[in-house]
């Protein structure tokens, strides 16, 4: 047992203080940083506190650190089972604007005008995105801030991957595995593969203002079509980076399961016990023990796709990118 | 087998359930429960068995039957509303005492009771009812007055000279080693004066070197306990404590680095593998392999109340708790002359490990910028984080595998959101340990000029990697962006965050700061602070805490670790229940 986590709400007050509340569980995913979190307060139907509206800020707490920031969800006031979610989907409910106004595809103008419009995020350098403009047009509907971004990390050469950080910060990062942060001890972990939803060529239509054209970006099978046609007039070099940064950002391999790893069997790459709850998506684990042919590799990386962790607890569940669904719920999720 | 005449009694709240109107059915068992054990499970999918782990204890369900008489059935209605208006009560409490007039009493914490009365003719002629009564209580048997670990005495942390070296008189040594032909061979070494301390130095086969300090008097270790051994040579020697005839293993639970080169070692002589009240003197070896060359030398021995602090304003102590189960304990953190604010507040506890864990690092910084010595601060001193990078090295050792949050107090003479970058590597002599470095940029936003902010920079897994003795773990502090503004830095601290440890960071603080429990009536623990010792004017610190946990105190000992900015020497005394798995022993 841990004593150390709590939840903050509204950058101040404990929830604790409000009433006693289950452990928070969170999630984090490659895409998007703090997805979503919860927890059950101790209340009655008839009971309120200002601080339990829509909107208010949520921060999962480890001592004097933020693991998790989001905002709340209506509550539902029959259970007081409280849903919050990550600064990342709120940003979905901005439209990209610029300060005038006007609907803009400037991820830097879209991103401040959601903070001016009262987005609780932060994007205090700019991530390198403050003069980038995705390309399409902005003559049709104006398209949401998270959708600006996701088209951008789609466009952007080598593609990318957004989220906001446990500190409420959007960040962008490069997809694909890079230098393991974590390790599974041998025997812990097993991930079967599938090449179901892979694509090693990708073929998209697009409009170049005149005709309707086809890009091509990778190259062997399995090949897929791609529709382009949502990004409006847009050039032939832009349709290529979309369709590489698609290839990239689905990863070659399909994993089939998730694993749940306790804290001994999930490390630094040092060796030491990982401090689970500081776990996010997008990270790299290596999994020891596992021979890897398509890496020619005694040991397999992996991207973290999410994770779901509750406070204290001594396991996380970890499901790589790129996990295909194999429950009935996950299928209708994901059709 | 003994046999003894028992008269054991319970009472729940104020009610006697042992005397008349109300007796306990003691012939039909009285069935006190048990804990529920909380386990956790993780199935390894290669690997055989589960790996299983108590996460936690859940409620424990006491029953017992009771009986009710009476000269009416409507006195036995009307102690029957006596004793239901009683288990309505919010903290009710079911103590119960064994009854041999020796064992202490046991006090469980009742959530839930119920009354299940059972009706039968002949009782009610014979004007007595029976009700089955069920109390789900806190899991633990605790005892019934509250324990209190008071502040240490002011000035008392201190330490006093047991022998400060300068002369043989009491010291002797000797060098064991490996002759060929021989075997292992131990013989007597001379102890040479250097002036301000000795020196043991021998050579030879795996020369190991012992010196010896043998007390003209017992010295006695009850009030205070830790025994700093100032050394130097050739690496960190094994101490043993002598008592009486024999002598323990015992293991520093503080090895600091000074500035003149010596480390001083901090035993707690209360931790002996035996229990003593005065020691007789000490022993440090150190071996080496091969053909080699030993030194030892030793500069000072004194005694401490408790672990010399950090600095004025940041103190270690470790208290013993007892009982054989964690328990929530009251804080109460004020000001020495009980009148001056404290300014912003860091109270921590963690498992007491023996590490010598704490977490303030400037005392391991091995390079930086220039320093200025300011007496408001935490440290003593501030500094600048660039130009250069602000590096602290901390040994493994010192630093307990497990999760950590990387907290640092800076200032900046710009108001604005400036990048601070962090690392963390473990290192072994200036090697890097062939691992990557966590690193990061945490954004900081300055909402005042050249104002302290306690910014919490990151979390951390540490050590970043598992090492022996000579590796240390290497932290880092930078400023990230270009043009940079002035930023100082106070203190950096790493707080252990893993199992019972919490950290709570009060801002703004006056005289008086209490951190409560949680218990019977709140389940969460409260944060006030006040003015005066009494709590009358006490007020809930809002927006200036920082950081909040349960103070979970560990039955084999909790250190407790208290910062305070604005005045020297914070007095921390702890409150709490010993806690036990049935009953409570004395």
């Amino acid at each position: 047992m841990t004593s150390a986590w709590w939840v903050r709400l509204g950058g101040t007050l404990p929830a604790s203080e409000i009433a006693a509340h289950t452990a928070p569980t969170y999630e984090t995913g490659a895409d998007g940083g703090c997805l979503s979190a919860s927890f059950a307060l101790a209340l009655t139907p008839r009971s309120q506190h200002q601080l339990l509206t829509k909107g208010t800020l949520v921060e999962v707490m480890c001592g004097p650190v933020p693991m998790w920031t989001g905002t709340l969800n209506e509550p539902d006031r029959t259970t007081w089972e409280v849903q919050a979610s990550g600064l990342s989907a709120s940003l979905r409910g901005y439209l990209a604007f610029d300060s005038g106004g006007n609907a803009t595809r400037n991820v830097g103008f879209a991103v401040q005008h959601a903070i001016d419009e009262g987005w609780k995020g932060t994007n205090p350098f700019g991530t390198g995105l403050s003069s980038v403009v995705v390309p399409g047009d902005v003559s049709g509907a104006p398209v949401t801030v998270g959708q600006l971004l996701d088209d951008m990390c789609e466009w952007y050469p080598g593609g990318l991957r957004w989220g906001v950080t446990y500190r409420g910060t959007l960040y962008t990062a490069p997809p694909g595995t890079r230098e393991p942060r974590w390790m599974a001890m041998p025997d812990a972990a097993a991930f079967g593969t599938t090449d179901e939803n892979t694509a090693t060529k990708l073929a998209g239509s697009y409009f170049d203002g005149t005709n309707t054209l086809t890009a091509y970006a990778g190259s062997g099978a399995p090949q897929e079509a791609v529709d382009l046609s949502e990004w409006g007039t847009i050039t032939e070099a832009d349709a290529e980076a979309i369709l590489a940064g698609k290839l990239l950002r689905r990863g070659f391999t399909g994993w089939v399961n998730g694993t749940t790893l306790g804290r001994n069997q999930f490390r630094t790459l040092g060796g030491t016990p990982a401090f689970l709850g500081m776990v996010m998506g997008g990270e790299t684990m290596r999994a020891h023990g596992l021979p890897y042919t398509v890496t020619q590799s005694l040991a397999l990386d992996v991207e973290i796709g999410k994770t779901r962790y509750t406070a204290g607890e001594d396991s996380i569940y970890l499901e790589p990118i790129n996990t295909a669904p194999r429950n009935l719920r996950a299928v209708i999720a994901a059709s | 087998m003994t046999s003894v005449e028992l008269a054991p009694t319970w009472v729940i709240g104020s009610v006697a359930l042992t005397d008349y109107p109300y007796s306990v059915d003691r012939e039909s068992s009285v069935d006190i429960g048990e804990p529920a054990m909380v386990v956790e499970g993780i199935t390894s999918l290669l690997a055989d068995g589960d790996l299983e782990r108590v996460v936690r204890h859940g409620n424990r369900v006491y029953k017992l039957d009771i009986y009710i008489e009476g000269p009416t059935l409507g006195d036995l209605a009307d102690a029957e509303a006596v004793l239901r208006s009683e288990l309505q009560r919010t903290g009710l409490e079911l103590a119960h005492d064994p009854g041999d007039g020796f064992s202490p009493v046991s006090v469980y914490e009742v959530q839930t009771a119920s009354l299940t009365p059972a009706r039968r003719d002949d009782f009610e002629s014979h004007l007595m009812r029976r009700y089955t009564l069920t109390l789900t209580c806190g899991p633990w048997a605790r005892s019934a007055n509250l324990v209190t670990v008071d502040a240490l005495v002011l000035g008392s942390t201190t330490p006093v000279t047991v022998n400060n070296a300068d002369t043989v008189t009491g010291w002797t040594a000797s060098l064991a080693q490996y002759i060929t032909g021989a075997g292992p061979v131990s013989g007597p070494l001379t102890v040479t004066d250097q002036g301000s301390y000795l020196r043991a130095q021998g050579s030879g086969q795996q020369a190991e070197v012992t010196l010896r300090y043998a007390a003209p008097t017992p010295v006695a270790v009850t009030t205070a306990p830790y025994l700093l051994v100032e050394m130097s040579g050739d690496g960190p020697p094994a101490f043993r404590i002598v008592v009486g005839a024999g002598d323990y293993a015992a293991t520093p639970i503080m090895a600091r680095a000074t500035t003149s080169g010596t480390t001083i070692y901090a035993i707690d002589c209360l931790a002996l593998p035996i229990a003593t009240t005065t020691i007789n003197g000490l022993m440090a070896t150190l071996g080496k392999s091969g053909n080699a060359t030993v030194t030892l030398n030793v500069h000072d021995v004194s005694q401490s109340v408790a672990l010399p602090q950090v600095t004025a304003k940041q103190i270690t102590r470790v208290i013993k708790v007892g009982g054989t189960e964690r328990t929530p304990a009251s804080i109460h953190v004020e000001s020495r002359n009980g009148t001056s604010p404290l300014g912003l507040t860091i109270v921590h506890t963690s498992p007491e490990t023996g590490a010598g864990y704490s977490p303030p690092l400037r005392r391991w910084r091995t390079s930086g910028n220039t320093a200025n010595s300011a007496s408001d601060t935490f440290s003593g001193a501030y500094e600048n984080i660039h130009a250069n990078p602000v590096v602290f090295e901390v040994p493994t050792s010192s630093v307990p595998a497990g999760d950590y949050a990387y907290c640092v107090a800076l200032a900046s003479d710009t108001v604005g959101t400036f990048p601070i970058t962090w690392t963390a590597q473990t290192r072994r002599t200036t090697a890097v340990n062939g691992e990557a470095e966590f690193s990061g940029i945490t954004p900081v936003q300055f909402y005042s000029v050249n104002a302290w902010h306690f910014v919490a920079l990151t979390p951390l897994t540490l050590p970043t990697m598992r090492g022996g003795n000579e590796s240390f773990v290497r932290l880092t502090l930078d400023y990230a962006g270009a043009n940079p503004p002035n930023i100082i830095y106070d203190d950096a601290w790493i707080f252990r965050l893993g199992d019972d440890c919490a950290v709570s960071v009060v801002n703004s603080v006056p005289p008086h700061l209490w951190l409560d429990a949680p218990g019977v009536t709140s389940p969460v623990p409260e944060v006030r602070v006040g003015t005066t010792a009494s709590a009358v004017d006490s007020w809930n610190p809002g927006p200036s805490l920082f950081s909040t946990g349960s103070h979970i105190l560990n039955p084999a000992g909790t250190a407790l670790f208290t910062a305070t900015r604005e005045y020297d020497n914070p007095a921390a005394s702890a409150t709490f229940y010993r806690r036990y798995h049935s009953n409570a022993a004395t």
